[in-house]
């Protein structure tokens, strides 16, 4: 006998109610995710809080005048170039554009720096605290890790980091200062995730991963140097994030009860 | 049809008492019924004068004598002594049994002097009038009415004032032309409109109509109003003058009102000197506050300035306003109203500046709110759409996006302060111009004249018609073989809101009523101004 195939337009020698063992081989219960897979994806979410905490590092190092405004400066431009060069292949644009771009950034920010240093001068410091560590906080929620759900929105994202970024700029004391954290800002919530983009679908697992323990060990450097009470923060988001939730994800997949198959419901683009 | 009869007779209970004479008046007659084959038949008797036309009747006083038979159309025979009774109705020349007669007494005065009645029972040509008496009654009666004389006085009066009425037109004819162009140019020009140039226009208007009414000659309840609205409101207007200058010179007055404005300038000084600070122990944004504050300052500085300097000019312009405002009470209010605009013109430039820098942060708001969640407003579908972030300049409008939204927000107390400041100032004003138009209102419209009418229950408030059945005491004796269905018309007032919304015309104008849903709009958004 012929093997029983599940399709409608042979004609078998079989009944038609007949059940035979293909019948269920579209049909998967879950799809496995290994440790491994997912300590890999929650690198994401890592970078992106390390980005936050730099920002908060050279925050208080500028104000506190551990950190010169030009060093900041320098520390963008390298970081900036390196990339711009590292991502050179994927950029449409060409480099007269780029470089009117970064002139118009200058220009900009250059302008609305003396504005955004009074902005906050009546509201209490608790309260910017409070707002900064929320807004951030909210960014990490809306980023786009490459998971295709609604509550992501990378354009939300960015502005709630130049929202805080400016929260925290507005409580520096000379307009450089307030360039520099404002610049470094910019470089880090708009250009940062694209280039991290880049990283993680060019430039394969390895680098990938070289990659985030060097964001790591600057922000951790950071932290040590300039605000040194943030460091247990930044210990329990690296364990909470790159050790419990992957394991607890792993260790509770085999409750998922999703069927996957042909059958699946049509998802349409909202975008 | 009155009952079953088919001849409706109809006369007016002053011929009681009179001793003889021909009978006048309009008789008409209907088709035959579809029924009966019978026609009916109506007669209305006018008056007892002679005058041109034929007669339809005679007065006959003694019951045995019967005229010679007629052979007129009609020919109706009354006694009057005691009471008035019919004799014999005679049709085509064939009497007429009277039991199918209908006799209706009326008070021809009434019918005379009612205005309103001949609203209420239209007479239209072609219609069934046997069948549909009270028209055609009424239209008679007033008809002959117009002939007979009316006293000499009235007449003398009406013909003075006509004429009073068209040497005042006659004088402020140019007056007027200038006046028109003056209030065309402030409205269109400076969208401002002036209630002195508005009120004397309206005045020129009301004596044109009056003019118009009285010309006809007759008394109509328009014309009444017109005139007891014009002869009060000048009274209180002379009343108020010469009440006023008894008490003080016009240079006092003047003084008092240089010295008002002036108390008024420094009054918004020492409120933009709190804003300054802390005011009502908000924290405002140090910078931006003070920039305003001295914006503000010194344009109340150059407002003072610009007082000195206009005084020689305004100190004229003193004693042409209040010459005019022997004009009437009305054109005093008025006078008050622009005058007050004209002593807070800086607090109303004061509010359009924070009205378009409130204006403008809403709409900043509303849209970078929409930018910072990657949205934007489709004006062609007139929806929200969200849009793709793409390529590098994108990115920089995303940045600028950001820090405008962050700006506003904190921006946005401080500026919200000096526009709820200048709203409430502004609210407060336009509230006393309301009251002001009000009160101009209510002197312009003003129904004392009929609700004088209306108390005294005159005849020319009449509007209403009722029949009542009329109990002829022995009936027997006078009506040996049949008697007729006696009744009386009796008139009835019409109610005073029907008689107030008759006696309108275009002169009285409608009640000014703000407009609530704009004012909310204009208030929140600051789009268009209040």
């Amino acid at each position: 006998m012929t093997e029983w195939s599940r399709v409608l337009w042979k004609k078998q020698p079989y009944p038609d109610n007949y059940v035979g063992d293909s019948f269920l081989r579209v049909s998967k219960k879950r799809r496995e995710v290994t440790y491994g897979q997912a300590f890999y994806s929650a690198t994401a979410v890592t970078q992106e809080i390390c980005s936050c905490l730099i920002l908060v590092a050279v925050f208080c190092g500028l104000s506190e005048g551990h950190m010169k405004a030009a060093g900041v400066l320098t520390f963008t431009a390298v970081l900036g170039v390196t990339g711009y060069f590292i991502t050179r292949s994927q950029l449409r644009s060409s480099a007269r554009d780029d470089i009117k771009l970064v002139c118009f950034y200058v220009a900009l920010i250059s302008c609305a720096s003396p504005v955004v240093k009074s902005l906050t001068g009546s509201v209490a410091t608790d309260t910017i605290n409070a707002c900064t560590t929320a807004l951030l906080l909210l960014r990490i929620v809306h980023q786009d890790y490459g998971a295709l759900v609604a509550i992501v929105n990378p354009t939300v994202s960015h502005n709630l980091g130049v929202f805080a970024s400016v929260c925290l700029a507005s409580r520096l004391g000379s307009d450089r200062d307030v360039f520099a954290l404002m610049t470094l800002a910019v470089a880090l919530f708009a250009l940062f995730p694209g280039f991290r983009k880049y990283c993680r679908t060019k430039l394969g697992t390895t680098l990938d991963l070289f990659f985030t323990i060097v964001v790591v060990t600057v922000t951790a450097a950071g932290l040590w140097l300039y605000a040194a009470h943030l460091m247990p923060l930044l210990a329990f988001a690296l364990v909470t994030c790159n050790g419990i939730i992957p394991a607890l994800f792993v260790a509770l997949q085999r409750h998922k009860q999703n069927i996957y198959g042909p059958w699946d419901e049509a998802q349409i683009e909202d975008k | 049809m009155l009952g079953n009869a088919i001849v409706t007779v109809l006369v007016p209970e002053q011929l009681d008492g009179e001793n003889g004479g021909h009978l006048y008046g309009r008789f008409t007659n209907s088709k035959a019924h579809p029924i009966d084959e019978r026609e009916s038949y109506v007669i209305v008797v006018t008056s007892a004068s002679s005058n041109k036309k034929p007669p339809i009747g005679c007065i006959n006083n003694d019951s045995r004598i019967q005229t010679r038979r007629s052979t007129r159309n009609v020919w109706v025979e009354l006694s009057t002594q005691p009471q008035i009774q019919l004799h014999s109705v005679r049709v085509s020349g064939d009497n007429v049994c009277l039991s199918e007669v209908n006799l209706v007494t009326y008070n021809c005065k009434e019918i005379c002097e009612s205005e309103l009645i001949s609203r209420k029972f239209l007479y239209r040509e072609g219609d069934d009038h046997a069948n549909n008496i009270v028209p055609y009654f009424v239209n008679s009666v007033q008809k002959d009415c117009k002939k007979t004389n009316s006293c000499w006085l009235v007449k003398t009066v009406l013909a003075l004032l006509l004429v009073l009425t068209k040497t005042i037109l006659y004088v402020t004819w140019m007056p007027k032309v200038l006046l028109e162009g003056l209030h065309y140019v402030l409205v269109n020009k400076f969208d401002y409109s002036s209630n002195l140039l508005k009120q004397t226009l309206l005045r020129i208007k009301q004596f044109e109509t009056l003019e118009h009414e009285l010309r006809e000659n007759k008394r109509t309840l328009v014309a009444g109003r017109l005139l007891a609205m014009i002869a009060i409101d000048t009274l209180l207007g002379v009343s108020v003058v010469f009440l006023v200058s008894s008490h003080a010179s016009l240079n006092d007055i003047y003084s008092i009102f240089c010295s008002s404005t002036k108390l008024l300038a420094s009054s918004v000084q020492h409120l933009l000197e709190w804003l300054r600070g802390a005011p009502a122990g908000l924290k405002l944004n140090q910078p931006l506050t003070q920039a305003l504050s001295a914006f503000f300052s010194y344009h109340v500085h150059l407002w003072r300035l610009y007082l000195d300097l206009a005084d020689p000019v305004l100190r004229s312009l003193a004693s042409v306003f209040f010459w005019l405002g022997m004009g009437g009470a009305s054109v005093q209010v008025a006078i008050l109203s622009d005058l007050m605009d004209l002593a807070t013109l800086h607090l109303y430039c004061f509010y359009v500046y924070a009205a378009r820098m409130h204006m403008l942060q809403i709409s900043l708001l509303g849209s970078q709110w929409r930018a910072f969640r990657g949205r934007k407003w489709n004006p062609l579908k007139q929806r929200v759409d969200s849009y793709e972030i793409e390529g590098g300049h994108m990115s920089l409008i995303r940045v600028l996006t950001a820090v405008i939204f962050t700006l506003v927000i904190f921006l946005l107390p401080t500026t919200t302060v000096y526009y709820l400041v200048f709203v409430s100032l502004r609210i407060g004003l336009n509230t006393v111009r309301g009251i002001l138009s009000l009160t101009m209102w209510a002197l312009n419209i003003n129904p004392l004249y009929l609700i004088l009418l209306n108390l005294m229950d005159s005849n020319r408030m009449k509007g209403d018609i009722y029949f009542a059945t009329q109990p002829i005491d022995n009936a027997r004796a006078r009506y040996p073989i049949a008697s007729p269905l006696a009744l009386h018309l009796h008139t009835w007032p019409t109610p005073l809101c029907e008689v107030l919304l008759y006696a309108h015309s275009d002169v009285f104008p409608a009640m000014p009523s703000p407009n609530w849903k704009a004012f909310f709009c204009s208030v929140v958004f600051g789009k268009e101004l209040l």
